[in-house]
């Protein structure tokens, strides 16, 4: 495949139809996860951890799908992404491939009637439901660059939900308040120490923002929208914060991924950058292709190209200063190599930079020293970041006014 | 009342908060005896703006102390000038750490906002000798940075004997923009040594396009490897203008 296909693909992920076929290729190869055995039988009872899917295709008038897997208990790890990259991806793919999804066809805008499903999506503990489908559900696994894998799906005829979902007590009130904004509701909840997908999922449903505003989300939307709608609240803080005083270095090597980040003195700023090698998910090509997009301290007006990823990243970053309380310019950059094939979803790089994180930073004086560092590390050579890197860029070629003062 | 200014148009007042804001989200305004002054650095200290709005600009100008500072969030007080309607005139009182703005036209609204601590560093202008000084419409210089932004997020300035030209580069391709008083597409044009430098475009064409409306002219001075001075000035003796640090090549 030539370069400039395999950068389309990038730019795409199975998502714009970019190349102009029908179907994306990249995501046809995986159809063969197709081998995930739905339950024999048009009847499922399990206990839902919660989850529940809204998809995007035909929107306004969507799918939602509540899902559970075959089996009654604590099935909560299921539907927490948070929890996932201890269990290694292996888990999480069986955890996620035996999940059903009941499907029904809702319009985002009338969430009105959907108040159990919507009760059932904000629950903190598993939820028992009896899924009674109107064909078998078909056997297979659904992937999604942002909202994690899924398993089996049929249409339902009913759902019932036989357990009683218990919000905890930030979401009871978000769902009841009928005059808080969406993104003044997702702040809060956040602030309240309600996981990050609990409050996505929430998003998702319909169950937060002014009442008749209220409408349905694609989980994939939603996933984006509160990594963004989060850390840009996060950000305000952190540009109050006084500057990192040295050159930090975080590395993580895991799962075919080398995440590093840089964080060098001076007012916020960030930057995402991504390689993928040859014959990954986003990359069916022979060369390796990268991709970068930043924001200086004013913030962003556009979607970021990279989307969901860039936005998980962010959050994790600005987490991160604001706990160690002071604020910087972060470089972070991720390679992903030959043998990381599945889209599996954004939380991978939510939850793996949160991780990056918590390790000890390696601390420098100068920037060539942490440079140099960070060409070590890399499999590509620095070279390559420095022509990248537009933050890199500026901090190797601007001068600031100090000098002439 | 310890101060108290009025201006005549408030819409002009949004233009130089919008002004402003391309470096800074918060600042002191200091006032005297001779008017109100503003300097500040952005956060990247890469750009410095400096305002100087001599007591004559203003209708009424009152002052009971030696000096009083205003700290005001440009956000907030936006907010309250996006009200403004076309000619209506604007009243600035500062009292018991409030700010009270009145817009005057047919009727007469008065918005209060409490001052805010900013710490604010007394700040030296950037000490910089200039080979090339050039004087444009400024709104030239906006298209000119325009277009260079399509192209990369750095522009050289080149100062030569006849022409100025700013230049923009990448793999995108190539724009040249090419100004002289023979084209007249400059007013003034002054040369004591040919000189080169480059700018981030991020901050300058941030800073153009809004501050263009506080001026119909600008006056660009540079040397080579050396800060760049943007000059607008307000009618009336007002002068707002900006430093911006370079970029090596």
């Amino acid at each position: 495949m030539s370069a400039r296909a395999a950068s389309l693909c990038l730019l795409c992920r199975g998502a714009k139809g970019l190349c102009g076929k029908p179907v994306c290729p990249v995501l046809a190869l995986w159809r063969a996860v197709e081998s995930a055995k739905p339950p024999s039988g048009l009847l499922l009872e399990g206990s839902s951890p919660p989850s529940v899917f809204v998809g995007r295709v035909g929107y306004p008038r969507v799918r939602l799908a509540p899902a559970a897997p075959p089996e009654v208990g604590d099935t909560s790890a299921y539907d927490a992404p948070e929890r996932w990259l201890e269990l290694g991806l292996g888990k999480v793919l069986e955890m996620r491939l035996s999940l059903v999804r009941g499907v029904t066809a809702v319009d985002v805008r009338r969430p009105r009637g959907l108040e159990e499903l919507q009760l059932l999506a904000v629950s903190s503990r598993p939820v028992d439901v009896e899924l009674k489908f109107a064909k078998p559900p078909k056997p297979g696994a659904r992937l999604d660059l942002f909202a994690p894998p899924m398993g089996p799906a049929a249409p339902a005829e009913r759902v019932r939900v036989l357990g009683d979902p218990k919000p905890p007590r930030p979401l009871e009130k978000a769902f009841y308040d009928t005059d808080m904004g969406a993104e003044e509701a997702v702040v809060y909840l956040y602030e309240s120490g309600v996981p990050v997908s609990a409050i996505q999922r929430a998003f998702s449903v319909g169950a937060l923002g002014t009442g008749r505003l209220r409408r349905l989300v694609p989980t994939r939307w939603s996933i984006t929208a509160v990594d963004d709608i989060i850390s840009r609240h996060l950000i305000e803080r952190v540009k109050r914060l006084k500057p990192a005083d040295r050159y930090l270095f975080f590395e993580r090597k895991h799962e075919h991924n080398t995440f590093v980040a840089l964080i060098a003195p001076g007012a916020w700023s960030y930057e995402w950058i991504e390689a993928w090698f040859p014959h990954t998910t986003w990359n069916p090509g022979a060369t390796v292709e990268v991709e970068g997009d930043w924001e200086g301290y004013w913030g962003r007006t556009t979607y970021a190209s990279l989307g969901g990823c860039y936005y998980a990243a962010r959050l994790a970053t600005a987490e991160y200063m604001l706990r160690e309380g002071f604020q910087g310019t972060a470089v972070l950059i991720r390679e992903i190599y030959e043998g990381f094939f599945l889209p599996i979803g954004v939380w991978f790089v939510r939850e793996s930079v949160r991780a990056l994180f918590r390790s000890r930073p390696e601390r420098y004086d100068s920037l060539g020293e942490v440079l140099e560092r960070l060409g070590r590390s890399t499999r590509l050579p620095l070279g390559v970041w420095l022509e990248k890197s537009a933050l890199l860029g500026r901090m190797l070629r601007q001068e600031r006014l100090e000098v002439w003062l | 009342m310890p101060l108290k200014f009025e201006f005549p148009d408030a819409r002009d007042w949004r233009y130089l908060i919008e002004s402003l804001q391309t470096v800074i989200e918060e600042a002191n305004f200091i006032a005297d005896a001779e008017g109100l002054r503003l300097r500040a650095l952005d956060p990247s200290r890469i750009a410095m703006v400096d305002l100087y709005m001599p007591r004559e600009v203003f209708e009424l100008y009152e002052i009971d102390e030696e000096r009083v500072r205003i700290g005001v969030n440009f956000d907030d007080l936006n907010k309250i000038l996006k009200r403004a309607k076309a000619k209506d005139k604007i009243l600035f009182q500062v009292e018991g750490g409030r700010l009270r703005v009145t817009l005057a036209g047919k009727a007469e609204r008065t918005f209060s906002l409490p001052l805010i601590d900013v710490v604010g560093e007394e700040l030296p202008l950037p000490k910089v000798t200039f080979d090339v000084t050039a004087k444009m419409v400024s709104d030239t210089l906006r298209d000119a940075l325009k277009d260079a932004e399509m192209i990369s997020d750095t522009a050289r300035f080149v100062g030569e004997e006849k022409e100025l030209k700013i230049v923009a580069k990448s793999d995108k391709g190539e724009l040249e923009a090419r100004f002289s008083l023979e084209s007249g597409s400059l007013l003034e044009y002054e040369v004591k040594q040919p000189s080169t430098s480059s700018y981030s475009l991020e901050y300058l064409e941030d800073i153009v396009s809004k501050a263009y409306r506080i001026s119909d002219l600008v006056t660009l001075e540079f040397s080579t490897n050396k800060p760049l001075s943007l000059t607008f000035d307000i009618a009336g003796g007002g002068v707002l203008r900006y430093f911006l640090a370079p970029r090596m090549e």
